[in-house]
């Protein structure tokens, strides 16, 4: 019972860190409870989930911490396969812990330039789709690639996301400043909401929205208030450069 | 629809297909998915340009969202994978980044009735798209685990 607690415990943590809604991670645990015989209870919230595994008159419960999370869709695959195979008792628990250690740690399958670039490329691709010139979707390709790396290597770790969101905003509206003094075509707002765009937690609201439509009361109401502090961050940023730009020119 | 019409689109079709790609790598869809994904973000990146200019935002992409989750359900049928493989990198399209932005930014300068209407905006195209999603979950039933 103790193994099979530490191993949902241990996939739940993995399925928030890497995208997966909280109301689906608390039917999952329960399916898998159902299939190997245990009366499992969870509540999952974006930062944390707690279980509970029953059997007889044995009530065991155990909470895991999430303190990072993002979109991390092959990882995500690789446990959905997991834990079909467990699900369906193909694998052993002990097994199935291996394989779950083997899924956290697996490469990611796309290298750090194709990443990079492709992140890069969706500035460009964005001022395209807002009727931009072409003068500016050039402009927004090295943006797109300088905020990925300060997104991806330079502003990483819990207590720096919102720092990193803040700063990037305050880079990007500084670049289309400078660009507007040797290109006069260039529209800043139009570049700045290209290059920020991409920051902006509309998924996250998005997701909200849906935990919330799903009676996730805490997870939707959790996930709308990270939303609304990272647009403030990256508002702050921009504005607070704008400010000094506007008030120069 | 003449061959003009549909070359003049050509260049909105390039831009969706390596948007479409962009995002698909972004987010880490596995390699094995990546056809369907592109695939998914292709239509979700063009749907909202084809439907009637005269429906409300919220409408148009509450449609757009149906059409782009319904076609991640049944690629996540079709390949057993998650449905979200397919769905975050599709509907990251639809969201309402410009508008939140602009709201906040709206907001921050005392244009309050912008900041008023861009956010109702945004709310219309947030809600649009959970409803859009929910719809297509009872149309095409995702899969039983992820």
């Amino acid at each position: 019972m103790r193994v099979f607690l530490a191993l949902l415990r241990e996939t739940s943590r993995h399925l928030i860190e890497c995208g997966c809604s909280s109301n689906r991670v608390e039917q999952l645990m329960m399916r898998l409870g159902d299939s190997w015989g245990f009366e499992v209870e969870a509540l999952a919230i974006p930062t944390g989930v707690w279980i509970s595994v029953r059997r007889g008159g044995e009530n065991l419960v155990e909470l895991t911490r999430v303190r990072d999370w993002k979109v991390d869709l092959d990882r995500l695959a690789r446990l959905n396969e997991l834990i079909e195979h467990f699900h369906g008792h193909r694998i052993s628990m002990e097994e199935a812990q291996q394989r779950l250690e083997a899924a956290a740690s697996a490469e990611p399958p796309y290298d750090k330039i194709a990443t990079l670039l492709a992140g890069a490329g969706t500035s460009p691709i964005l001022i395209y789709t807002y009727g931009g010139p072409a003068i500016e979707a050039m402009l927004a390709l090295p943006l797109g690639i300088v905020v990925q790396i300060l997104q991806k290597y330079v502003f990483v770790g819990e207590n720096r996301r919102y720092l990193g969101d803040f700063l990037s905003a305050a880079f990007v509206a500084a670049y289309a400043c400078v660009a507007k003094q040797i290109f006069p075509e260039v529209d800043v707002p139009r570049l700045a909401v290209g290059g920020i765009v991409v920051l902006v937690p509309g998924l996250v609201m998005v997701n909200a929205v849906h935990e919330v439509a799903q009676k996730n009361l805490v997870s939707g109401a959790a996930k709308l208030l990270e939303a609304m502090v990272i647009t403030a961050s990256l508002g702050m940023g921009v504005l607070f450069v704008l400010g000094v730009f506007y008030k120069w020119a | 629809m003449g061959l003009d019409a549909v070359l003049a689109q050509l260049p909105n079709m390039g831009v969706a297909l390596v948007g479409a790609i962009c995002f698909a790598i972004v987010f880490r869809t596995p390699i094995r998915y990546l056809p369907h994904t592109v695939c998914v973000g292709f239509v979700s990146c063009l749907a909202p340009r084809y439907l009637p200019a005269a429906w409300h935002v919220g409408f148009s992409t509450f449609v757009a969202a149906l059409i782009t989750a319904s076609l991640a359900h049944a690629f996540a049928r079709f390949t057993s994978a998650p449905a979200q493989c397919f769905l975050i990198p599709g509907v990251i399209f639809l969201v309402p980044g410009t508008s939140i932005y602009r709201a906040f930014s709206a907001a921050l300068q005392s244009q309050m009735e912008q900041a008023v209407i861009l956010s109702l905006q945004a709310v219309s195209i947030t809600c649009g798209i959970s409803f859009g999603i929910l719809l297509a979950n009872w149309l095409v039933p995702s899969r039983k685990t992820l």
